[in-house]
Protein backbone atom coordinates (compact mmCIF):
# COMPACT_ATOMS: atom_id res chain seq x y z
CA UNK A 1 0.00 0.00 0.00
CA UNK A 2 1.55 3.32 -1.13
CA UNK A 3 0.56 6.63 1.26
CA UNK A 4 1.20 10.35 0.11
CA UNK A 5 0.16 12.74 2.67
CA UNK A 6 0.63 16.59 2.57
CA UNK A 7 -0.56 18.88 4.89
CA UNK A 8 -1.55 22.34 4.92
CA UNK A 9 -2.37 25.12 7.70
CA UNK A 10 -2.80 28.66 8.48
CA UNK A 11 -4.06 30.84 11.76
CA UNK A 12 -7.07 32.61 12.07
CA UNK A 13 -6.29 35.96 10.17
CA UNK A 14 -5.46 38.54 12.59
CA UNK A 15 -2.82 36.37 14.63
CA UNK A 16 0.34 35.98 14.33
CA UNK A 17 1.73 32.66 12.67
CA UNK A 18 3.52 31.50 16.23
CA UNK A 19 -0.49 32.21 17.75
CA UNK A 20 -1.96 28.73 15.36
CA UNK A 21 -3.01 26.44 18.01
CA UNK A 22 -4.09 23.57 15.65
CA UNK A 23 -1.83 20.36 15.66
CA UNK A 24 -0.68 17.55 12.94
CA UNK A 25 1.46 14.55 12.32
CA UNK A 26 2.99 13.60 11.06
CA UNK A 27 4.78 16.94 10.26
CA UNK A 28 6.91 15.61 7.16
CA UNK A 29 4.47 14.99 3.64
CA UNK A 30 4.72 11.39 2.01
CA UNK A 31 4.90 10.79 -1.74
CA UNK A 32 4.03 7.17 -2.42
CA UNK A 33 5.68 5.77 0.82
CA UNK A 34 5.24 1.92 1.15
CA UNK A 35 3.40 1.71 4.22
CA UNK A 36 1.66 -1.65 5.80
CA UNK A 37 -0.01 0.65 8.52
CA UNK A 38 -0.08 4.10 8.40
CA UNK A 39 -1.46 6.82 11.39
CA UNK A 40 -2.00 10.53 11.60
CA UNK A 41 -3.95 12.97 13.23
CA UNK A 42 -4.94 16.34 13.60
CA UNK A 43 -5.99 18.41 16.92
CA UNK A 44 -7.70 21.62 17.26
CA UNK A 45 -6.94 23.32 21.11
CA UNK A 46 -9.50 25.83 22.19
CA UNK A 47 -9.10 28.91 22.03
CA UNK A 48 -10.40 30.11 25.59
CA UNK A 49 -7.51 27.89 26.99
CA UNK A 50 -3.80 28.21 27.57
CA UNK A 51 -0.66 26.23 26.32
CA UNK A 52 -3.27 24.38 23.93
CA UNK A 53 -1.50 24.23 21.20
CA UNK A 54 1.57 22.61 23.34
CA UNK A 55 -1.61 19.80 24.43
CA UNK A 56 -3.01 19.70 20.66
CA UNK A 57 0.78 18.72 19.45
CA UNK A 58 1.36 16.33 22.44
CA UNK A 59 -1.91 14.57 21.34
CA UNK A 60 -1.24 14.28 17.70
CA UNK A 61 2.07 12.83 17.88
CA UNK A 62 1.17 10.42 20.90
CA UNK A 63 -1.91 9.24 18.83
CA UNK A 64 1.01 8.08 16.00
CA UNK A 65 3.27 6.88 17.99
CA UNK A 66 1.06 3.74 19.81
CA UNK A 67 0.05 0.69 17.83
CA UNK A 68 -3.66 0.45 19.49
CA UNK A 69 -5.87 3.13 20.94
CA UNK A 70 -5.93 1.69 25.15
CA UNK A 71 -2.34 2.02 24.45
CA UNK A 72 -2.86 5.97 23.43
CA UNK A 73 -5.31 6.82 25.89
CA UNK A 74 -2.81 4.84 28.82
CA UNK A 75 -0.39 7.41 28.35
CA UNK A 76 -2.95 10.41 28.91
CA UNK A 77 -1.92 10.99 32.58
CA UNK A 78 1.91 11.11 31.59
CA UNK A 79 1.30 13.98 28.81
CA UNK A 80 -1.51 15.79 31.18
CA UNK A 81 2.18 15.81 33.76
CA UNK A 82 4.55 17.00 30.95
CA UNK A 83 2.17 19.69 29.97
CA UNK A 84 1.51 20.73 33.64
CA UNK A 85 5.40 20.79 33.95
CA UNK A 86 5.77 22.96 30.79
CA UNK A 87 3.21 25.32 31.53
CA UNK A 88 4.75 25.91 34.48
CA UNK A 89 8.47 26.03 33.97
CA UNK A 90 8.09 29.72 34.62
CA UNK A 91 6.61 31.83 37.23
CA UNK A 92 3.15 33.04 35.40
CA UNK A 93 1.29 35.84 36.33
CA UNK A 94 -1.97 35.55 38.58
CA UNK A 95 -4.33 34.88 35.16
CA UNK A 96 -1.75 32.89 33.76
CA UNK A 97 -1.56 30.20 36.89
CA UNK A 98 -5.58 30.26 37.08
CA UNK A 99 -6.02 29.76 33.30
CA UNK A 100 -3.03 26.27 33.44
CA UNK A 101 -5.13 25.48 36.74
CA UNK A 102 -8.40 25.19 34.50
CA UNK A 103 -6.15 23.28 32.15
CA UNK A 104 -5.83 22.81 28.41
CA UNK A 105 -8.07 21.26 25.89
CA UNK A 106 -8.54 19.95 22.24
CA UNK A 107 -9.29 17.80 19.94
CA UNK A 108 -8.53 14.75 18.60
CA UNK A 109 -8.96 13.16 15.25
CA UNK A 110 -6.98 9.82 14.34
CA UNK A 111 -6.62 7.63 11.67
CA UNK A 112 -5.26 4.41 11.27
CA UNK A 113 -5.24 2.61 7.62
CA UNK A 114 -3.59 -0.81 7.68
CA UNK A 115 -3.16 -3.06 4.76
CA UNK A 116 -5.21 -6.13 4.49
CA UNK A 117 -3.91 -9.77 5.16
CA UNK A 118 -3.79 -12.13 2.04
CA UNK A 119 -7.30 -14.02 3.67
CA UNK A 120 -9.16 -10.86 3.77
CA UNK A 121 -11.24 -9.84 1.02
CA UNK A 122 -9.92 -6.32 0.71
CA UNK A 123 -7.33 -4.14 -0.25
CA UNK A 124 -7.05 -2.16 3.37
CA UNK A 125 -8.84 -1.21 6.34
CA UNK A 126 -9.07 1.69 8.58
CA UNK A 127 -10.37 2.80 11.66
CA UNK A 128 -10.80 6.45 13.35
CA UNK A 129 -11.09 8.19 16.65
CA UNK A 130 -12.58 11.28 17.53
CA UNK A 131 -12.86 13.72 20.37
CA UNK A 132 -14.36 17.18 19.68
CA UNK A 133 -15.17 18.33 16.34
CA UNK A 134 -12.22 18.27 14.06
CA UNK A 135 -13.63 15.85 11.13
CA UNK A 136 -12.70 12.91 8.54
CA UNK A 137 -14.15 12.66 4.65
CA UNK A 138 -13.54 9.58 2.93
CA UNK A 139 -13.93 10.25 -0.90
CA UNK A 140 -13.92 7.88 -3.28
CA UNK A 141 -13.98 8.85 -7.36
CA UNK A 142 -15.97 11.96 -6.71
CA UNK A 143 -18.39 11.08 -3.80
CA UNK A 144 -18.32 11.30 -0.47
CA UNK A 145 -18.53 7.90 1.46
CA UNK A 146 -18.36 8.84 5.07
CA UNK A 147 -17.95 11.86 7.27
CA UNK A 148 -16.96 11.86 10.60
CA UNK A 149 -17.95 12.26 13.51
CA UNK A 150 -19.83 15.17 12.37
CA UNK A 151 -22.41 14.35 9.52
CA UNK A 152 -24.46 18.35 9.27
CA UNK A 153 -22.90 21.80 9.48
CA UNK A 154 -25.40 22.68 11.96
CA UNK A 155 -23.84 20.44 14.30
CA UNK A 156 -20.61 23.20 14.87
CA UNK A 157 -20.49 25.30 17.44
CA UNK A 158 -18.52 27.32 19.81
CA UNK A 159 -18.76 24.64 22.63
CA UNK A 160 -17.65 21.03 22.25
CA UNK A 161 -16.62 18.71 24.41
CA UNK A 162 -13.21 18.29 24.22
CA UNK A 163 -10.30 16.08 25.57
CA UNK A 164 -8.13 18.35 28.32
CA UNK A 165 -5.16 18.38 30.29
CA UNK A 166 -7.21 18.51 33.46
CA UNK A 167 -8.78 15.11 34.68
CA UNK A 168 -11.31 16.93 35.92
CA UNK A 169 -12.98 18.11 33.13
CA UNK A 170 -12.53 14.51 31.74
CA UNK A 171 -14.47 12.62 33.72
CA UNK A 172 -17.36 12.13 31.24
CA UNK A 173 -14.98 11.60 28.88
CA UNK A 174 -15.72 7.42 28.11
CA UNK A 175 -19.10 8.93 26.51
CA UNK A 176 -16.93 11.47 24.53
CA UNK A 177 -14.59 9.06 22.48
CA UNK A 178 -16.08 8.41 19.02
CA UNK A 179 -15.00 5.33 16.54
CA UNK A 180 -15.63 4.43 13.34
CA UNK A 181 -13.98 1.82 10.38
CA UNK A 182 -14.37 0.80 6.98
CA UNK A 183 -12.74 -0.49 3.99
CA UNK A 184 -10.44 1.62 1.48
CA UNK A 185 -9.26 0.85 -2.06
CA UNK A 186 -6.61 1.82 -4.27
CA UNK A 187 -7.35 5.83 -5.20
CA UNK A 188 -9.26 6.71 -2.21
CA UNK A 189 -8.55 9.69 -0.54
CA UNK A 190 -9.04 11.03 3.56
CA UNK A 191 -9.05 14.36 4.22
CA UNK A 192 -8.68 15.38 8.13
CA UNK A 193 -9.55 18.76 8.90
CA UNK A 194 -10.06 21.17 11.58
CA UNK A 195 -13.77 22.98 12.75
CA UNK A 196 -13.84 25.50 10.20
CA UNK A 197 -12.94 24.19 7.15
CA UNK A 198 -14.71 21.10 8.13
CA UNK A 199 -18.30 23.03 8.75
CA UNK A 200 -17.57 24.62 5.20
CA UNK A 201 -16.68 21.66 3.59
CA UNK A 202 -20.50 20.25 4.71
CA UNK A 203 -21.92 23.47 3.71
CA UNK A 204 -21.42 22.44 0.54
CA UNK A 205 -22.32 19.31 0.57
CA UNK A 206 -25.68 19.94 1.89
CA UNK A 207 -25.74 22.99 -0.72
CA UNK A 208 -28.63 23.14 -3.03
CA UNK A 209 -26.95 23.71 -6.39
CA UNK A 210 -25.79 20.44 -8.38
CA UNK A 211 -22.24 21.31 -8.21
CA UNK A 212 -21.22 22.62 -5.15
CA UNK A 213 -20.34 19.14 -3.54
CA UNK A 214 -17.96 18.65 -7.04
CA UNK A 215 -16.59 21.88 -6.98
CA UNK A 216 -15.21 21.40 -3.22
CA UNK A 217 -13.71 18.02 -3.97
CA UNK A 218 -11.92 20.01 -6.87
CA UNK A 219 -10.65 22.47 -4.39
CA UNK A 220 -9.40 20.62 -2.14
CA UNK A 221 -7.52 18.18 -4.88
CA UNK A 222 -5.99 20.96 -6.50
CA UNK A 223 -3.95 22.54 -3.12
CA UNK A 224 -1.02 20.95 -3.60
CA UNK A 225 1.16 24.31 -2.12
CA UNK A 226 0.79 25.94 1.04
CA UNK A 227 0.75 28.78 -1.18
CA UNK A 228 -2.05 27.63 -2.47
CA UNK A 229 -3.89 26.83 0.51
CA UNK A 230 -3.09 30.22 1.98
CA UNK A 231 -4.87 31.91 -1.07
CA UNK A 232 -7.86 29.32 -1.26
CA UNK A 233 -8.21 29.71 2.65
CA UNK A 234 -8.07 33.89 2.01
CA UNK A 235 -10.88 33.76 -0.65
CA UNK A 236 -13.26 31.57 1.02
CA UNK A 237 -12.82 34.03 4.28
CA UNK A 238 -13.70 37.06 1.87
CA UNK A 239 -16.94 35.39 0.62
CA UNK A 240 -20.06 36.06 2.06
CA UNK A 241 -23.20 34.11 2.27
CA UNK A 242 -26.61 35.45 2.04
CA UNK A 243 -26.80 36.63 5.85
CA UNK A 244 -23.42 38.06 5.30
CA UNK A 245 -21.53 35.47 7.01
CA UNK A 246 -17.99 34.24 5.75
CA UNK A 247 -17.91 31.04 3.63
CA UNK A 248 -15.36 29.60 6.04
CA UNK A 249 -15.37 30.92 9.62
CA UNK A 250 -12.32 32.86 10.48
CA UNK A 251 -10.68 30.41 12.71
CA UNK A 252 -7.04 28.34 12.70
CA UNK A 253 -7.51 25.92 9.77
CA UNK A 254 -5.92 23.00 9.29
CA UNK A 255 -5.99 20.35 6.24
CA UNK A 256 -4.37 17.06 6.04
CA UNK A 257 -5.25 15.09 2.59
CA UNK A 258 -4.23 10.82 3.05
CA UNK A 259 -4.27 9.18 -0.74
CA UNK A 260 -3.93 5.39 -1.16
CA UNK A 261 -2.41 3.88 -3.96
CA UNK A 262 -1.71 0.46 -4.83
CA UNK B 1 -27.48 39.57 11.53
CA UNK B 2 -26.81 41.73 14.59
CA UNK B 3 -23.82 40.60 17.08
CA UNK B 4 -22.34 38.76 15.26
CA UNK B 5 -18.88 40.86 14.93
CA UNK B 6 -15.58 38.95 15.24
CA UNK B 7 -14.21 40.24 18.68
CA UNK B 8 -10.33 40.41 18.09
CA UNK B 9 -7.33 42.76 18.99
CA UNK B 10 -7.62 44.14 15.47
CA UNK B 11 -11.42 44.99 16.50
CA UNK B 12 -12.05 45.03 19.61
CA UNK B 13 -14.72 45.27 22.49
CA UNK B 14 -15.68 47.79 25.15
CA UNK B 15 -16.87 46.68 28.52
CA UNK B 16 -18.19 49.77 30.91
CA UNK B 17 -18.65 49.16 34.19
CA UNK B 18 -20.78 51.41 36.12
CA UNK B 19 -20.23 50.97 40.11
CA UNK B 20 -22.89 52.75 43.23
CA UNK B 21 -20.45 53.76 45.30
CA UNK B 22 -23.23 55.58 47.35
CA UNK B 23 -24.09 55.88 51.24
CA UNK B 24 -26.90 54.00 51.30
CA UNK B 25 -24.42 50.84 50.48
CA UNK B 26 -23.50 50.96 53.85
CA UNK B 27 -26.20 49.25 54.05
CA UNK B 28 -26.51 45.20 55.02
CA UNK B 29 -27.00 42.76 52.51
CA UNK B 30 -28.87 39.23 53.45
CA UNK B 31 -26.47 36.40 53.93
CA UNK B 32 -27.99 34.62 51.35
CA UNK B 33 -27.74 36.70 48.54
CA UNK B 34 -25.74 35.41 45.68
CA UNK B 35 -23.47 38.27 44.23
CA UNK B 36 -20.06 36.86 45.27
CA UNK B 37 -21.54 34.10 47.53
CA UNK B 38 -20.69 30.89 45.16
CA UNK B 39 -16.81 32.41 44.74
CA UNK B 40 -13.42 32.28 46.52
CA UNK B 41 -14.55 36.13 47.73
CA UNK B 42 -17.39 35.49 49.59
CA UNK B 43 -17.48 36.65 53.42
CA UNK B 44 -19.66 36.99 56.49
CA UNK B 45 -22.97 37.69 57.50
CA UNK B 46 -23.02 41.37 57.96
CA UNK B 47 -21.78 42.32 53.93
CA UNK B 48 -22.95 45.74 53.25
CA UNK B 49 -24.03 46.04 49.57
CA UNK B 50 -21.05 48.25 49.05
CA UNK B 51 -18.72 45.05 49.92
CA UNK B 52 -21.27 43.26 47.36
CA UNK B 53 -20.31 45.42 44.74
CA UNK B 54 -16.61 45.53 45.05
CA UNK B 55 -16.85 41.97 45.35
CA UNK B 56 -18.81 42.14 42.18
CA UNK B 57 -16.80 43.75 40.07
CA UNK B 58 -13.54 42.18 41.27
CA UNK B 59 -15.13 38.87 40.21
CA UNK B 60 -16.42 40.64 36.57
CA UNK B 61 -12.80 42.45 35.92
CA UNK B 62 -10.99 38.46 37.07
CA UNK B 63 -13.20 36.39 34.89
CA UNK B 64 -13.02 38.87 31.91
CA UNK B 65 -9.15 39.17 32.44
CA UNK B 66 -9.01 35.08 32.28
CA UNK B 67 -11.15 35.36 29.30
CA UNK B 68 -8.58 37.10 27.67
CA UNK B 69 -5.33 35.22 28.80
CA UNK B 70 -3.37 33.29 27.09
CA UNK B 71 -0.13 31.39 27.38
CA UNK B 72 1.83 34.43 25.92
CA UNK B 73 -0.36 37.31 28.28
CA UNK B 74 -3.52 38.90 28.03
CA UNK B 75 -4.80 39.40 24.49
CA UNK B 76 -6.62 42.83 24.24
CA UNK B 77 -10.09 41.92 22.96
CA UNK B 78 -11.73 44.38 25.07
CA UNK B 79 -11.34 47.76 26.24
CA UNK B 80 -13.01 48.45 29.83
CA UNK B 81 -13.76 51.48 31.91
CA UNK B 82 -15.01 51.25 35.48
CA UNK B 83 -17.30 54.69 36.18
CA UNK B 84 -18.07 54.83 39.78
CA UNK B 85 -20.71 57.17 41.07
CA UNK B 86 -21.40 58.56 44.84
CA UNK B 87 -20.04 61.66 46.00
CA UNK B 88 -18.84 62.17 42.32
CA UNK B 89 -18.86 60.49 38.97
CA UNK B 90 -15.69 59.21 37.73
CA UNK B 91 -13.03 56.59 36.65
CA UNK B 92 -12.53 54.71 40.08
CA UNK B 93 -9.57 53.47 39.28
CA UNK B 94 -6.89 53.32 41.40
CA UNK B 95 -2.83 53.74 41.38
CA UNK B 96 -1.39 53.25 37.56
CA UNK B 97 -5.36 53.45 36.04
CA UNK B 98 -6.20 56.50 37.69
CA UNK B 99 -8.16 58.92 36.08
CA UNK B 100 -8.42 56.61 32.43
CA UNK B 101 -11.99 56.11 31.21
CA UNK B 102 -11.25 53.48 28.84
CA UNK B 103 -8.19 50.69 29.03
CA UNK B 104 -7.29 47.77 27.33
CA UNK B 105 -8.15 44.47 29.51
CA UNK B 106 -3.92 43.87 30.03
CA UNK B 107 -3.46 46.66 31.81
CA UNK B 108 -6.10 45.62 34.40
CA UNK B 109 -4.73 42.35 33.92
CA UNK B 110 -1.42 43.78 35.30
CA UNK B 111 -2.44 46.81 37.44
CA UNK B 112 -4.72 45.16 40.29
CA UNK B 113 -4.18 47.15 43.51
CA UNK B 114 -3.40 43.88 45.13
CA UNK B 115 -3.65 40.64 44.49
CA UNK B 116 -5.12 38.64 47.86
CA UNK B 117 -4.40 34.57 48.38
CA UNK B 118 -7.69 32.68 49.45
CA UNK B 119 -9.11 29.16 49.85
CA UNK B 120 -11.14 27.40 47.31
CA UNK B 121 -12.91 24.37 47.50
CA UNK B 122 -12.13 22.39 44.52
CA UNK B 123 -13.20 18.88 43.64
CA UNK B 124 -10.54 16.29 44.12
CA UNK B 125 -11.63 13.88 41.42
CA UNK B 126 -12.80 11.34 43.32
CA UNK B 127 -16.19 12.90 44.88
CA UNK B 128 -14.57 15.16 47.94
CA UNK B 129 -13.75 18.61 48.13
CA UNK B 130 -10.21 19.63 48.46
CA UNK B 131 -8.95 23.30 49.64
CA UNK B 132 -6.66 24.85 47.02
CA UNK B 133 -4.76 28.29 47.02
CA UNK B 134 -5.77 30.43 44.57
CA UNK B 135 -5.01 34.53 43.79
CA UNK B 136 -7.23 36.60 44.16
CA UNK B 137 -7.01 40.47 42.26
CA UNK B 138 -8.30 42.90 43.72
CA UNK B 139 -9.00 46.61 42.18
CA UNK B 140 -11.64 47.89 44.19
CA UNK B 141 -12.60 48.02 48.24
CA UNK B 142 -15.90 49.09 49.25
CA UNK B 143 -16.64 52.90 49.36
CA UNK B 144 -20.08 54.16 50.28
CA UNK B 145 -20.28 58.19 50.58
CA UNK B 146 -22.59 60.73 48.69
CA UNK B 147 -25.77 60.24 46.76
CA UNK B 148 -26.76 58.10 44.15
CA UNK B 149 -26.59 59.41 40.76
CA UNK B 150 -26.96 57.11 38.18
CA UNK B 151 -28.74 59.70 35.87
CA UNK B 152 -25.29 61.62 35.42
CA UNK B 153 -23.36 58.05 35.72
CA UNK B 154 -25.43 56.81 32.25
CA UNK B 155 -25.09 60.17 30.89
CA UNK B 156 -21.26 60.51 30.89
CA UNK B 157 -21.52 56.27 30.06
CA UNK B 158 -23.30 57.75 27.11
CA UNK B 159 -20.87 60.78 25.89
CA UNK B 160 -17.67 57.94 26.42
CA UNK B 161 -19.48 55.31 24.61
CA UNK B 162 -20.39 57.76 21.87
CA UNK B 163 -16.31 58.57 21.49
CA UNK B 164 -15.47 54.66 21.36
CA UNK B 165 -17.99 54.08 18.83
CA UNK B 166 -16.88 56.74 16.73
CA UNK B 167 -13.87 55.15 16.72
CA UNK B 168 -14.66 51.30 16.64
CA UNK B 169 -18.01 51.56 14.51
CA UNK B 170 -17.78 47.70 13.50
CA UNK B 171 -16.98 46.59 16.87
CA UNK B 172 -19.01 43.84 18.30
CA UNK B 173 -21.62 46.19 20.07
CA UNK B 174 -20.27 47.58 23.84
CA UNK B 175 -21.69 46.22 26.75
CA UNK B 176 -22.86 48.58 30.27
CA UNK B 177 -23.06 46.80 33.31
CA UNK B 178 -24.50 48.59 35.95
CA UNK B 179 -24.33 47.34 39.72
CA UNK B 180 -26.55 49.23 41.94
CA UNK B 181 -28.96 49.60 44.58
CA UNK B 182 -31.40 50.97 42.32
CA UNK B 183 -32.12 53.94 44.58
CA UNK B 184 -30.95 56.69 41.84
CA UNK B 185 -31.21 60.16 43.57
CA UNK B 186 -30.75 62.23 40.49
CA UNK B 187 -34.17 61.65 38.69
CA UNK B 188 -35.46 58.51 36.97
CA UNK B 189 -32.54 56.52 35.36
CA UNK B 190 -34.46 55.41 32.12
CA UNK B 191 -34.27 58.15 29.82
CA UNK B 192 -30.43 58.06 30.22
CA UNK B 193 -30.72 54.07 29.95
CA UNK B 194 -32.69 54.40 26.77
CA UNK B 195 -30.21 56.88 25.51
CA UNK B 196 -26.84 54.36 25.93
CA UNK B 197 -29.32 51.30 24.36
CA UNK B 198 -29.92 53.74 21.06
CA UNK B 199 -26.11 53.73 20.56
CA UNK B 200 -25.27 51.48 17.87
CA UNK B 201 -21.88 49.98 15.95
CA UNK B 202 -22.34 48.15 12.81
CA UNK B 203 -22.96 45.00 14.77
CA UNK B 204 -26.17 46.32 16.93
CA UNK B 205 -27.18 48.47 19.85
CA UNK B 206 -25.17 48.75 22.73
CA UNK B 207 -26.37 46.81 25.50
CA UNK B 208 -26.99 47.89 29.42
CA UNK B 209 -27.22 45.19 31.91
CA UNK B 210 -28.22 45.85 35.36
CA UNK B 211 -26.94 43.93 38.80
CA UNK B 212 -29.50 44.74 41.68
CA UNK B 213 -27.87 44.67 44.78
CA UNK B 214 -30.34 44.84 47.60
CA UNK B 215 -31.14 44.70 51.40
CA UNK B 216 -34.38 42.56 50.29
CA UNK B 217 -34.68 39.26 52.02
CA UNK B 218 -36.06 37.69 48.39
CA UNK B 219 -34.37 34.98 46.89
CA UNK B 220 -31.94 36.06 44.53
CA UNK B 221 -33.12 36.42 40.66
CA UNK B 222 -30.91 35.73 37.04
CA UNK B 223 -32.06 36.73 33.71
CA UNK B 224 -35.92 36.88 34.26
CA UNK B 225 -38.01 37.78 31.52
CA UNK B 226 -40.17 39.48 33.10
CA UNK B 227 -41.25 41.80 36.14
CA UNK B 228 -43.49 39.83 37.58
CA UNK B 229 -41.81 38.94 40.92
CA UNK B 230 -39.72 40.84 41.09
CA UNK B 231 -39.36 42.07 44.88
CA UNK B 232 -39.47 46.10 44.72
CA UNK B 233 -40.35 48.99 42.63
CA UNK B 234 -36.28 49.47 42.16
CA UNK B 235 -35.98 46.10 40.74
CA UNK B 236 -39.02 46.79 38.40
CA UNK B 237 -36.89 49.40 36.94
CA UNK B 238 -33.87 48.36 36.57
CA UNK B 239 -35.24 44.92 34.90
CA UNK B 240 -37.26 47.60 32.28
CA UNK B 241 -34.00 49.32 31.78
CA UNK B 242 -31.96 46.31 31.39
CA UNK B 243 -31.72 45.26 27.45
CA UNK B 244 -33.00 41.89 26.85
CA UNK B 245 -29.93 39.28 25.36
CA UNK B 246 -29.39 38.74 22.20
CA UNK B 247 -30.47 35.32 20.44
CA UNK B 248 -26.53 34.56 20.53
CA UNK B 249 -26.00 34.81 23.87
CA UNK B 250 -29.36 33.35 25.01
CA UNK B 251 -28.33 30.34 22.95
CA UNK B 252 -25.13 30.06 25.33
CA UNK B 253 -27.46 30.60 28.41
CA UNK B 254 -29.56 27.67 27.78
CA UNK B 255 -26.65 25.86 27.04
CA UNK B 256 -25.18 26.71 30.47
CA UNK B 257 -28.87 25.44 32.16
CA UNK B 258 -30.74 28.75 31.91
CA UNK B 259 -34.36 29.34 31.16
CA UNK B 260 -34.60 31.68 28.56
CA UNK B 261 -37.27 33.34 26.11
CA UNK B 262 -37.23 36.16 23.73
CA UNK B 263 -37.88 38.56 26.83
CA UNK B 264 -35.19 37.64 28.92
CA UNK B 265 -33.32 40.83 30.24
CA UNK B 266 -29.27 41.23 30.72
CA UNK B 267 -30.70 41.84 34.52
CA UNK B 268 -29.88 40.00 38.08
CA UNK B 269 -31.16 40.28 41.65
CA UNK B 270 -28.61 39.78 44.67
CA UNK B 271 -26.62 37.57 42.22
CA UNK B 272 -23.59 36.61 40.58
CA UNK B 273 -23.05 38.25 37.13
CA UNK B 274 -20.27 36.97 35.91
CA UNK B 275 -21.93 33.92 33.49
CA UNK B 276 -22.12 37.61 31.28
CA UNK B 277 -18.41 36.82 30.70
CA UNK B 278 -19.48 33.19 29.87
CA UNK B 279 -21.95 34.54 27.02
CA UNK B 280 -19.16 35.97 25.16
CA UNK B 281 -18.43 34.70 22.30
CA UNK B 282 -14.42 35.19 21.95
CA UNK B 283 -13.52 31.00 20.13
CA UNK B 284 -13.62 28.04 21.02
CA UNK B 285 -14.60 27.52 24.87
CA UNK B 286 -14.72 22.90 25.35
CA UNK B 287 -18.08 22.45 27.29
CA UNK B 288 -16.16 20.46 29.66
CA UNK B 289 -14.19 23.44 31.06
CA UNK B 290 -14.75 23.96 34.82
Amino acid sequence: MRISVQSFWLPKAGNRLEEYEDAYWPHEPLEGAERARFRCAVADGATETSFSALWANQLVREYCRHSSLPRFFKTLPRLRREWLEHATAQPLPWYAEEKVRSGAFSSLLGLTIERATPEQNQFASWNVVAVGDSCLFHLRAHRLLTAFPLERSEEFNSRPYLLGTNVLGDKRLHGHVIHARGECAPGDTFYLMTDALACWFLRYQEAACEDCADMTFDALAEIRTQEAFADFVQEQRSQRDAEGKPALRNDDVTLMRVEIAL
Amino acid sequence: MPYTAEISRANPSCFLFLIDQSGSMEDPIPSSAGAASEGPSASGPTRTKAEGVADAINRLLQNLVIKCAKSEGVRDYYHVGVLGYGGAVKPAFGGALAGKELVPISEIANSPARVEERSKKVDDGAGGLVEQKVKFPIWFDAIANGGTPMCEALNRAQAILTDWLTQHSGCFPPIVINITDGESTDGDPSSAADKIKSLTSDDGGVLLFNLHLSSQRAAPIEFPDSEAGLPDKYAQLLFRMSSPLPEYMRGIAQQEGFAVSENTRGFVFNADMVSVIRFLDIGTRPSNLR
